[in-house]
């Protein structure tokens, strides 16, 4: 098998099927060596408010792809206090909204945020998302 | 030469007197000698009707010819009794000019005068009336716009007099604030019909008009004397005195718009069911559109995978996710199915219904949980247990309350749930409160009732209940408002 792409990709999102379809794309086309899985921004932030605290580099992902419509913590929830914490990660985290939202005040709201390097309305195509990774890699 | 000048000058000195009277006063005359009943009238009335002053006419003729019809028989009726009685009198009449336009007189028999100046004749004075009764036309037609307008607007006229110290109410205002003459206008009286709340406002008003000259236009409440509150405009200015430039006054109108008012609330409420409806169907039509993609996206995703997979395993699972696909998507338009039956209320019919008998259908369906939770349910229906209501939504929605209640206990406690139902004003309110968890309301409560938001980790969480339930009342006119402490409980309260 050829090298990953990246070494640690992140999904946030909800619905299971949609994260098992992704992460065979992830695995199929060996896009990232690991792979963090969280089904809601609370699951997500309480890991990276956890690394704030126990540093350790290789724990921080190199992408995120986060849902906005999650139960317990939205996607726009878990970016308010993640954007807080990001600087301190020093290592350039390249996030993308990924959401069947086609709802314009979504888009405009997520295009307004430097941390937003990207808004991708699902389905995503396997071809897109590896291109994404390769973007990434340079 | 000997001429007899007596009766040439008796004549003489009474056309002098009266002729030089009518050019002076502006008044006209007419004679007529009691022996010869020669007639005689002043050169000016033929400049009135614009007859030539050669031609002569009786006061007969002059009736038929140049009197408006209308006054015709009373003009003649009062001539006669005048001649042959020696009755006074005193009337209006019109005068038709060359024209066509007619000319108000005032006509009189002046026999007193008479007696002196020309005994031998009858005398009838007229007196053009006709600017002053144009005049009075007018002002009687203002005063009926003005009355008539007042009562259509219910408004009316106040005025506080500095110089005098005086206030004055017309009638309008008397009737809109529901007082009878012996209520003496004052300011203090006028002050009196504010409502609580209003006084001090239109006090300061009132002041910033009379001390500094600022004219206001204010919407307040008032009581009239019998007790009925009502909503009115009052729009004052001040007067000013014309040389000094010192205020003197206030003068200002007052309007009655408790009717406007409630025309204006019952649109503001239209508007508000209006615009809660189209946000919902804007949820309705977003949830829609959001829950079918989030299928659609995913079938579209694994038929790309199985395109690019020529692993029979592969496939397999593949295959095993379309059927989980489709499972989700049955589910989903279920739901949103149950929602769309709410909002067109087929076959649903208003019952009466006992909140008592409810909860014992609820509790039979739901012994299971209950029994497992060992969950203890409490209800006091004794202030109002009886409404009118769809009974199925009754159902759904103490059902929803109650298993969400178990669904999110405190893992420590055994939940304990209280159901009570009182009136408030002329609505019957139902409360469920329980001993749970709790939700934290100030980041979860504006979704608390979205369709599939589901705020703790727990599995059995579907997040469609509350959803519904605050949809069936919404959709009977009723509201749902909630009440939580994280870890101690939390309290549903609806407005049926």
């Amino acid at each position: 098998m050829s090298k990953p792409v990246i070494d640690l990709a992140c999904i946030i999102d909800d619905d299971k099927i949609y994260v098992n379809l992704i992460r065979k794309v992830i695995e199929s086309r060996a896009l990232s060596k690991d792979l963090l899985i969280f089904s809601n921004g609370k699951e997500a932030l309480d890991y990276f408010e956890y690394l704030f605290n126990n540093f350790e580099a290789y724990k921080v992902p190199n992408i995120i792809f986060l849902d906005l419509n999650m139960p317990v913590m939205d996607g726009w929830q878990f970016l308010e206090h993640f954007m807080k914490i990001e600087k301190k990660f020093k290592k350039i985290i390249t996030l993308y909204i990924v959401s069947s939202s086609i709802d314009p005040v979504d888009i405009g709201k997520a295009n307004k945020l430097s941390s937003i390097s990207g808004y991708i309305i699902k389905p995503v195509k396997p071809g897109e998302l590896e291109d994404l990774f390769r973007k990434k890699s340079f | 030469m000997h001429y007899n000048l007596k009766p040439y000058r008796q004549k003489m000195v009474k056309d002098l007197t009266l002729s030089g009277l009518s050019k002076a006063l502006g008044f006209y005359y007419w004679t007529k000698n009691k022996i010869s009943g020669e007639e005689f009238w002043s050169g000016e009335i033929y400049d009135i009707i614009r007859e030539d002053p050669s031609s002569s006419f009786s006061i007969h003729e002059f009736t038929i010819s140049f009197v408006h019809e209308n006054d015709q028989h009373p003009f003649i009726e009062a001539i006669e009794n005048y001649m042959e009685y020696q009755s006074p009198f005193e009337m209006e009449i019109r005068v038709r000019k060359k024209n066509g336009n007619y000319y108000w007189l005032q006509c009189k028999s002046a026999d007193k005068i008479n007696d002196t100046l020309c005994p031998k004749e009858h005398l009838i004075v007229f007196v053009d009336i006709n600017a002053q009764k144009k005049y009075k036309m007018r002002y009687d037609e203002n005063k009926f716009f003005y009355q008539e307008s007042a009562e259509m607007t219910r408004t009316g006229g106040w005025f506080i007099d500095f110089e005098h110290k005086k206030t004055y109410w017309d009638r309008g205002t008397r009737k809109i604030l529901e007082i009878g003459k012996d209520v003496k206008p004052t300011i203090k009286n006028g002050i009196s019909f504010f409502a609580k709340g209003y006084r001090f406002k239109a006090m300061k008003h009132f002041l910033d008009c009379s001390l500094n000259g600022f004219p206001f236009h204010i919407e307040v409440k008032l009581n009239t004397s019998r007790g009925r509150t009502f909503w009115a405009i009052i729009i004052g200015r001040p007067i000013y005195q014309p040389s000094t430039r010192k205020i003197i006054g206030i003068r200002g109108v007052i309007q009655d718009i408790y009717e406007l008012k409630i025309k204006e609330i019952s649109i503001q409420k239209s508007m508000d069911i209006i615009a809660s409806q189209n946000s919902r169907l804007y949820n309705f039509a977003h949830i829609v559109s959001h829950n079918l993609r989030s299928h659609s996206s995913n079938l579209e995703l694994v038929s790309e995978l199985f395109k690019g997979t020529n692993d029979p395993a592969e496939k397999d699972e593949l295959f095993n996710t379309v059927t989980e696909i489709s499972y989700s998507l049955n589910k989903t338009i279920e739901h949103l199915n149950e929602v769309a039956a709410i909002h067109t209320r087929i076959n649903k019919k208003m019952e009466r219904v006992q909140l008592s008998k409810t909860l014992q259908l609820v509790m039979a369906s739901i012994k299971q949980i209950v029994m497992q939770e060992k969950a203890i349910i409490e209800s006091d229906f004794s202030e109002v247990d009886e409404l009118t209501y769809i009974p199925a939504y009754l159902e759904s929605i103490m059902l929803n309350l109650i298993t969400n209640a178990i669904k999110y206990k405190h893992p420590d406690r055994i939940p304990h749930i209280k159901i009570r139902s009182y009136r408030k004003g002329e609505k019957i309110r139902m409360e469920v409160s329980d001993n749970g968890i709790g939700i934290d309301l100030e980041t979860f409560g504006s979704k608390i009732f979205g369709m599939y938001k589901t705020f703790h980790q727990a599995d059995n969480a579907v997040g469609i209940g509350l959803f519904l339930t605050k949809n069936q009342i919404e959709s009977l006119n009723g509201s749902i408002d909630v009440q939580s402490e994280v870890g101690t409980g939390t309290t549903f309260i609806i407005n049926f």
